[in-house]
């Protein structure tokens, strides 16, 4: 207990002063009455019981020097430091990873969360906060009252991704609450690095799960050969059936004995178009992971050549599992039915949004100026991280001039002197500029340039089919403004086009896609992501790292003191009064001889 | 107070229908409406004796001589006055109280006074205090009212210490007829009133103690820390006038009020105690009534 004034203490000096007075007895006030008769004959009663008047009057005066100690106190101002979050403000942050819908504990970890948060809210008077530690953590609700925190976290629902909870808590602890400073309480059932002020409520109780971690497809002759790849994620054997349907027909059946925290893989031959789904047939904690998609036979993205012919580019389109259309004449139509563009050495233009590789040209509507032809430049820096550049290596290629570029945007794949590679996505177009013509460059003889050919049409088409939960998806809009999007649920969605593409921030659950657009539909298909798999609960209740100065809040209890002062004063009063004589002597009393 | 406020004359006309009430036979000097215990010349019939020379032959019962061949003559009750007696203690101790004691005890004599003169009985009245008496000897009449009234208007509560037994034997030889004594006080004597009024009984006096207090002598009003003066003996008793000082207080009234009502008892003295607080017009009217003064 601290006191907000404590100076006021000096006035426990005046309670001996009380008691002094007390002993002393205050001066008698004279007082004329009529007679003193009864009081001469009271006072000899009074003498007989002076013991027990002393014992009356000791209790009045210990009352009273109670009542007056209580006042002091209060005046002190009597603060106490009760522990938060009752009354400071709270950040909750709810887990709504893949994992949390594991059903070890019933009916699930994400609803066993929930309330666990609205009870805790339940106790809580102070603002409140709500962040959703999802794929991409966000606020749920700002600072606001606990009642709008239970509806909020009411309306709280998991997805099929894996979170970001350092991400969600890196999030909490930036927040500052209204007044003082606010505790953090993570519902999950894992725990993150301890951070001051953060404390952990972990649920769940088994590791045991089993689920999908990849699905491949390759086209192999009139079908497709799917690879199924399974983990076991707990810490015994087990034996679990797959089954392989495609469009809904089996195709495939498997018993797979897997050892513990290890993966087995599975292939077959699937003959036929269409969506590929495999499903383990196992009664494990976390069933979404249990299912994973493919396509078989999915549309080739179409590659137009437009400009001068080349022999060798030739041969690699026809090599690449794309459908290639040369064309000399630059239409309209030409572009619209083309995912990916290729400009060889034609005359700069401004192009419509889309996506184009340029060999040895450039678009005047680019960032990107060219200034002239440098001779003979070699390729001293790539960025293989880039995924045009991955497995490219340009270290052995000549070139014999290549114009030089000056981008003002974008990234540079590969340099020399000057930018030799160029890639830009931005305004509707996603482009890649090679500064080089191919007829004066063994490039296309080298074996980087069929892997590069692939790479750069591969990002360019955005042809991927397959996604992680949680991952995002950007496709080119193609002049469309906006999209629709039916998600595995049928539940249909506009997503708006920004910057000439059509982003889907995060994918969160597992199933199948369909995007119509711009008089076009993709299909495309969402499997679990691995790490989602692994439920297994990291921590306890007691990974609990709270700062002693965050985690209280001060009340000030001086009322309370002021109030039993109060109440000690009427105590004493009611004795007094209690033993005033109650006398009804108003009416005359006769008494008659016999 | 001026006589002509003392009453109001409504309820004047009230006390004429009321007569004072003597429990016994009272001798009086002059014929009046009360019985006396001499046998003369009224008309309820009392005894008979034997006729001796000189009596009037009017009173000899003749069917008597007719059938004992004796002569007797009948005797009758004569009907004498009746002598009231007003004591008023106007002592300093009667000054207090609202009204204060001394007023209300002015009131209730005047009233039991007129009561008297109107139903031609002889009253007289005392305002005593300390060793210093006011008297006024008895007298018979309705014209005798406002004389009385005066008397009693021009009381004024002084002397340091009343003394009842002092007052009493001043007054018994004063006069010689006996009759109802009305004492009206506070009954606070230093010195006790036993005495006074056993001088009383002794001189066949038929007392009727009326005793008036005020409120806060039933609940004393002071609190805390006090010396308290007697307003007549100046003798102080320091006290603290807490809960259970005041219920010892209680204890000595009660005490105090239980041994005057034996007392009264004991000599075949009426007796009636009231507070200033009752209307004296309640009192008179309804209390007297009840107490027997009245009837």
């Amino acid at each position: 207990m601290k006191f907000a004034v404590p100076g006021a203490f000096w006035l426990l000096l005046a309670l001996p002063v009380l008691v002094l007075l007390y002993l002393l007895r205050a001066r008698r006030q004279e007082v004329l009455i009529s007679s003193t008769l009864l009081w001469q004959r009271a006072r000899e009663d009074l003498l007989l019981r002076f013991s027990i008047r002393r014992l009356e009057r000791s209790l009045l005066l210990v009352l009273q020097l109670l009542a007056a100690g209580l006042a002091i106190l209060a005046v002190a101002q009597p603060q106490v430091a009760l522990p938060s979050p009752r009354g400071g403000a709270l950040i909750l942050v709810v887990d709504s990873s893949v994992s949390m819908q594991a059903t070890d504990v019933s009916p699930s970890r994400f609803e066993v969360a929930k309330r666990e948060a609205r009870a805790l809210l339940d106790e809580t008077a102070g603002p409140v906060m709500v962040i959703n530690a999802g794929r991409i953590p966000s606020i749920a609700l700002p600072f606001a009252d606990p009642v709008q925190a239970q509806q909020v976290v009411d309306r709280l629902h998991p997805t099929d991704a894996p979170g970001r909870l350092e991400e969600a808590i890196g999030l909490a602890v930036a927040q500052q609450p209204p007044q003082g400073l606010a505790s953090v309480v993570v519902f999950t059932d894992r725990a993150a690095t301890p951070r001051p002020g953060v404390s952990y409520r972990i649920i769940g109780t088994a590791a045991r799960n089993l689920g999908i971690t990849a699905l491949h497809v390759e086209p192999s002759g009139n079908g497709a050969r799917v690879t199924v790849q399974v983990r076991n994620w707990g810490d015994s054997p087990e034996r679990v059936p797959i089954v392989l349907t495609l469009e809904g027909r089996r195709v495939l059946e498997r018993v797979l004995s897997i050892a513990p925290f290890s993966q087995v893989a599975v292939n077959g031959i699937v003959a036929g178009r269409g969506i590929v789904r495999a499903e383990l047939q196992v009664d494990d904690a976390l069933a979404v992971d249990d299912v994973a998609y493919g396509i078989v036979g999915a549309p080739l993205p179409r590659v137009v050549l437009i400009g001068e012919e080349n022999r060798l580019l030739d041969q690699a389109l026809a090599a690449l599992p794309v459908q290639y259309v040369p064309t000399r004449q630059v239409t309209p139509e030409a572009f619209a039915a083309a995912d990916v563009v290729i400009l060889n050495q034609t005359e700069p233009v401004a192009v419509p949004p889309g996506n184009y590789l340029f060999l040895g040209t450039t678009a005047t509507n680019l960032p990107l100026t060219s200034n002239g032809v440098r001779r003979g430049p070699q390729v001293l820096r790539g960025s293989p991280t880039h995924p045009v550049m991955r497995y490219v290596d340009l270290t052995q290629v000549q070139i014999q001039d290549a114009m030089v570029l000056r981008p003002q945007g974008g990234e540079v794949l590969a340099e020399g002197e000057d930018p030799l590679i160029w890639g830009y996505e931005g305004a509707g177009i996603r482009a890649v500029v090679v500064a080089f013509p191919l007829e004066r460059t063994d490039f296309p003889l080298q074996v980087a340039f069929p892997i590069f050919l692939s790479n750069a049409l591969r990002w360019l088409a955005g042809t991927d089919t397959v996604y992680h939960a949680g991952d995002p998806y950007v496709h080119s809009a193609r002049g469309a403004t906006e999209a629709t999007l039916v998600d595995p649920t049928g539940a249909r969605s506009i997503v708006p086009a920004t910057g000439g593409r059509l982003v889907i921030p995060s994918l969160e659950k597992v199933g199948v896609y369909m995007l119509h657009g711009g008089g076009r539909t993709y299909t495309f298909v969402v499997n679990p992501a691995p790490e989602g798999s692994a439920i297994a609960p990291v921590g306890s209740d007691q990974v609990v790292a709270r700062s002693p100065g965050r985690s209280t809040r001060t009340v000030r209890i001086w009322p309370v003191f002021l109030g039993v002062a109060l109440a000690m004063l009427l105590v004493e009063w009611g004795v007094w009064v209690h033993r005033l004589p109650r006398t009804d002597l108003g009416r005359p009393r006769a008494v008659r001889r016999s | 107070m001026v006589p002509e406020t003392l009453l109001a004359p409504e309820f004047l006309r009230k006390l004429e229908t009321l007569t004072l009430r003597s429990r016994r036979a009272v001798r009086g000097k002059l014929r009046g409406e009360r019985r006396s215990p001499a046998l003369g010349r009224g008309v309820e019939f009392a005894d008979y004796r034997s006729y001796h020379p000189g009596d009037d032959y009017r009173h000899i019962d003749w069917n008597i001589y007719s059938r004992l061949n004796r002569l007797f003559v009948k005797l009758f009750s004569e009907e004498e006055d009746l002598y009231v007696h007003l004591l008023v203690d106007a002592s300093r101790s009667m000054a207090w109280g609202v009204p204060s004691k001394l007023d209300y005890a002015i009131r209730i004599a005047a009233a039991i006074g007129y009561i008297g003169l109107t139903n031609l009985d002889r009253v007289g009245a005392v305002l005593f205090a300390a060793r210093s008496h006011e008297v006024l000897m008895p007298r018979r009449g309705r014209g005798q009212v406002f004389s009385l009234f005066k008397f009693l208007a021009a009381a004024r509560s002084g002397g340091r210490t009343s003394d009842l037994h002092a007052a009493v034997q001043h007054y018994v030889h004063l006069t010689k007829r006996r009759g109802l004594l009305v004492l009206i006080s506070d009954l606070l004597f230093p010195g006790g009133y036993e005495e006074g009024l056993k001088l009383a009984r002794y001189h066949r006096f038929e007392p009727f103690v009326i005793h008036v207090l005020s409120d806060d002598e039933l609940v004393p009003t002071v609190r805390g820390e006090a010396r308290l003066l007697d307003a007549e003996s100046r003798i102080p008793v320091e006290v603290s006038v807490d809960g259970p000082a005041l219920d010892a207080y209680a204890r000595a009234r009660d005490a105090y009020f239980a041994a005057t009502e034996t007392f009264c008892q004991r000599h075949h003295i009426d007796y009636l105690r009231t507070t200033t607080s009752i209307p004296s017009d309640d009192l008179i009217l309804r209390y007297l009534r009840i107490g027997g003064l009245i009837g």
